[in-house]
C-alpha cells in the first residue's frame, strides 16, 4: 500500500471482500476450516459488517436462517457450527445474527433464555457452558441475549451487575474475572452490560474515560492494554466504551479515523487488524462500526451497547 | 483475543503434512462404526474445501459424539481432532467426558495438555481445561512452573497471568510471586501484566500497610526513571498513591515527579500524576498548580487528549475556588 495515497474508506471494496469470504477462503482453506467453530461468530461479523457499510448485496437470508436453527440443540443453546456443543457465546451471536435477519420469531424464545439463564452462578456470574468457565464477556452475552429476547426477568440482574463490579480494578479499567488485569476488550463486555443493566452508576465515568483515553497511541489506532500495540478491534471495544460512558470526545476521532483506513487492503478489500496486515472479517466488522459511530462515510448508525444497527435494534427494543 | 483468525505461516504448513495419516478403514478396532459426514445442508451457506484426513476425522468424532461413547478410542480421537484445530471445544468437553469416564491419571494428563499448550498459546480451551483438571486433582504442582514457560513465550499472554492469579490464590501459594514479577520486570520493564501481578499479591495476600507501600512507590521510582516514558510503572505508581492517607505522602511522589520532569519537562504521564497528587493534597495552592499542569497538557504535552484535561481543569478551578 502507497505511503501517499488519499484517505478514503473503500466501501465496494469491502462489500466484494466480505461477500466474497467462501471464496476467498478456499485458497486458504487450512486457515478457514481451524476457525470452522466460529463460523457464528463469522457470520455475525460478516452480516454486521454488510449492513454497516449499507452493502446493496443479497444477504443470503434463507440459507442463514437454516444454518443458524441447525446449531441448536435441544437444550436451546447454540453451537459455533453445526455439530459443535452449545456455548454462551455462539448462542449469543445466534439472537444477534437472527436479529440482524428480523427473524427472532423463528425461534424459541423460553427455550434459549432458559439456556442462558441456568448458566448463571450464585455470585451473579455467567458460565460459558456446562463445563464452568467464568469470564465478563459471558456475563455481557448473557445480559444482551435476554434483554433482545426480552427475558431478562429470568435472571438475577441485581447479582449479574455486581459481579461485573467486582471486576473493576483501581485503575477504572475491568479484566476478565476479579482482579484480572484491565484490558479493553473486556471495558467493553463490562460496559455494555452495565449500560444494557442501566447501571452505570457503578462505574467512574472519569477514570474510566480516562484509561481508555489513554489507550489512544500517537499513531491514532488503541491499544488493549497498556504498553501494547494498536489493534483496529479496540477501536471499537474503546471508542463504543466512550460512548456509553458520554467521554467519546476525549479521544482523537481524526486520528483514530486515519489509522482505522490506514488498515485497509485497497486491493483486496477488508480491513486488517493493523496497517499492511492481511484482511479479515472480524477486524472488517469492528473497523467499519466504530467509523460509523464516530459518523464517517454516511454508515448505517450501530448502536455501541448492542453492536447491532440502531434501526434494527429499534424493531427489537421500542 | 481472536489473533487465531490470522494463521502463522508455520502452523499452515504443519497442518499441511499428513502427518503419516492412516485411514480409519485401515485401523484396527474402528470396524464397527460408521462415520457421520458433516451436514451443512443441500446448499452450504460457507462451503469450504476441507483436506481430505480432517474430513475423515471429524466424521468419525461425529460417529462418537453421537452416540456419547466415552472410551479409549474416544479419548485417542479427542487427541487427532485437537490436533487438527486445538479451538474445537466440543473436542475438549468429550476429551474430559472420556478422561472422567475412564478414570485417567490426570496429572499425566496435564502433561500433555502442557505440551499442547505451548503449541497453541492463544487458545482458551486449553487453559479451560487445565484449570477443570487441578480442580480436581486439587494438586497446583505443575502449573506455576507451566505459566511461567508460556509467559516466557509470550510475556503478557492474558490466560497465563490470569491462570497464575487463580493458582496462586486457590492453593496460598504467594510466596515468591513478588520477586518472581520483579524478575520480569528486569526482563522487560514494560510489562504491563507483571505490574498488575505485582498489585495484586501485594493488595491480596494482606491488607498493605504504610511500609509496604513507600516501598512499592520506591520501587516503581526505578524503573520510571530508567524508562520515564513507561506507562505501566506510572500506573503502578498511581495504584499506590491513590492509597495516600496522609498529605506528607504526597511530597514523595512529587519529588518524582519534578525530578523526571527535569530532564523531560513534556512527560505527560510524570504531569499526570503530579495532577492527582495536588489534588489529592487538596489545598488551594496545591489545587491551583494542578490548574496549570492541565493547561500545560492541552496546549503541548498531551494535545491529543485536550478535551479531557480541559473537563479536569474545569473539575479542578472549581475545587481550587471552595477550598480553604
Amino acid at each position: 500500500m502507497e505511503e501517499n495515497k488519499t484517505l478514503q474508506f473503500y466501501q465496494e471494496k469491502h462489500s466484494h471482500y466480505l461477500i466474497n469470504l467462501d471464496k476467498e477462503q478456499e485458497k486458504d482453506s487450512i486457515g478457514y476450516f481451524t476457525n470452522e467453530h466460529l463460523r457464528m461468530g463469522a457470520g455475525y461479523w460478516c452480516i454486521g459488517a454488510l449492513l454497516t457499510i449499507k452493502s446493496q448485496e443479497d444477504l443470503q437470508r434463507e440459507k442463514m436462517i437454516s444454518f443458524i436453527k441447525s446449531c441448536q440443540h435441544p437444550n436451546g443453546g447454540f453451537g459455533g457450527n453445526i455439530g459443535h456443543d452449545p456455548c454462551m457465546t455462539s448462542t449469543h451471536y445466534a439472537v444477534l445474527l437472527l436479529c440482524m435477519y428480523d427473524a427472532l420469531n423463528e425461534i424459541d424464545h423460553e427455550l434459549v433464555s432458559s439456556y442462558i439463564s441456568h448458566l448463571q452462578n450464585k455470585d451473579g456470574s455467567f458460565n460459558g457452558d456446562e463445563w464452568g468457565e467464568v469470564d465478563i464477556r459471558f456475563s455481557y452475552c448473557a445480559v444482551s441475549s435476554l434483554t433482545i429476547l426480552q427475558k431478562t426477568n429470568k435472571i438475577d440482574c441485581e447479582k449479574a451487575a455486581l459481579f461485573i463490579d467486582q471486576c473493576q480494578n483501581s485503575d477504572g479499567g475491568f479484566g476478565a474475572v476479579p482482579n484480572a488485569e484491565s484490558h479493553a476488550a473486556y471495558v467493553f463486555c463490562a460496559v455494555g452490560a452495565l449500560g444494557i443493566l442501566k447501571r452505570l452508576d457503578l462505574l467512574e465515568r472519569d477514570r474510566l474515560g480516562q484509561w481508555l483515553a489513554q489507550r489512544q497511541t500517537p499513531s491514532g489506532g488503541f491499544n488493549g492494554r497498556p504498553e501494547k500495540l494498536p489493534d483496529v478491534c479496540y477501536s471499537w471495544w474503546i471508542l463504543s466504551s466512550m460512548f456509553i460512558i458520554e467521554r467519546q470526545n476525549w479521544c482523537s476521532f481524526e486520528k483514530l479515523t486515519k489509522y482505522i483506513l490506514d488498515c485497509q487492503d485497497d486491493e483486496t478489500g477488508g480491513i486488517g487488524d493493523r496497517p499492511g496486515n492481511m484482511s479479515d472479517v472480524f477486524h472488517t466488522y469492528f473497523g467499519s462500526a466504530a467509523l460509523s459511530l464516530m459518523g464517517k462515510y454516511e454508515l448505517a448508525p450501530i448502536d455501541p451497547k448492542f453492536a447491532l444497527p440502531v434501526d434494527i435494534l429499534k424493531k427489537v427494543i421500542p | 483475543l481472536l489473533s487465531l483468525l490470522a494463521m502463522e505461516e508455520e502452523d499452515r504448513d504443519s497442518l499441511e503434512e499428513e502427518h503419516e495419516f492412516v485411514p480409519f478403514r485401515e485401523r484396527s478396532g474402528w470396524e464397527d462404526v460408521v462415520p457421520v459426514p458433516q451436514d451443512d445442508g443441500p446448499t452450504p451457506v460457507v462451503p469450504i474445501a476441507y483436506p481430505p484426513h480432517f474430513v475423515e476425522v471429524m466424521d468419525y468424532f461425529r460417529a462418537l459424539l453421537s452416540k456419547d461413547e466415552r472410551s479409549e478410542r474416544g479419548l485417542a480421537l479427542s487427541e487427532e481432532v485437537i490436533g487438527l484445530n486445538a479451538a474445537n471445544y466440543t473436542a475438549w468437553q468429550f476429551r474430559r467426558a472420556c478422561l472422567y469416564a475412564l478414570n485417567k491419571d490426570l496429572h499425566e494428563e496435564l502433561k500433555w495438555a502442557s505440551q499442547i499448550g505451548k503449541e497453541n498459546p492463544k487458545n482458551y480451551q486449553i487453559w479451560h481445561h487445565r484449570r477443570a483438571l487441578v480442580e480436581k486433582t486439587r494438586d497446583p504442582a505443575q502449573e506455576l512452573s507451566f505459566c511461567a514457560e508460556m509467559v516466557e513465550e509470550d510475556s503478557k499472554n492474558y490466560h497465563a497471568w490470569s491462570h497464575r492469579q487463580w493458582i496462586v490464590k486457590e492453593f496460598d501459594l504467594w510466596s515468591g510471586e513478588v520477586d518472581y514479577t520483579e524478575t520480569l520486570l528486569e526482563k522487560d520493564l514494560r510489562n504491563n501484566s507483571a505490574w498488575n501481578h505485582r498489585f495484586y499479591v501485594l493488595t491480596h495476600q494482606y491488607p498493605p500497610d504504610e511500609a509496604v507501600r513507600k516501598a512499592e512507590i520506591a520501587f516503581a521510582s526505578r524503573y520510571i526513571q530508567r524508562a520515564p516514558n513507561n506507562e505501566s510503572a506510572w500506573n503502578y505508581l498511581k495504584g499506590w498513591v491513590r492509597m495516600a492517607e496522609s498529605p506528607r505522602s504526597y511530597d514523595t511522589i512529587q519529588e518524582l515527579c519534578n525530578g523526571v520532569l527535569q530532564e523531560y519537562p513534556d512527560c505527560r504521564f510524570a504531569l499526570s500524576v503530579l495532577v492527582d497528587s495536588f489534588e489529592g493534597e487538596h489545598t488551594k495552592l496545591s489545587l491551583e498548580k494542578a490548574v496549570e499542569i492541565c493547561t500545560h497538557m492541552v496546549e503541548r504535552a498531551d494535545v491529543m487528549r485536550a478535551k479531557y484535561w480541559n473537563h479536569r481543569r474545569q473539575n479542578l478551578e472549581e475545587k481550587a475556588r471552595v477550598a480553604p
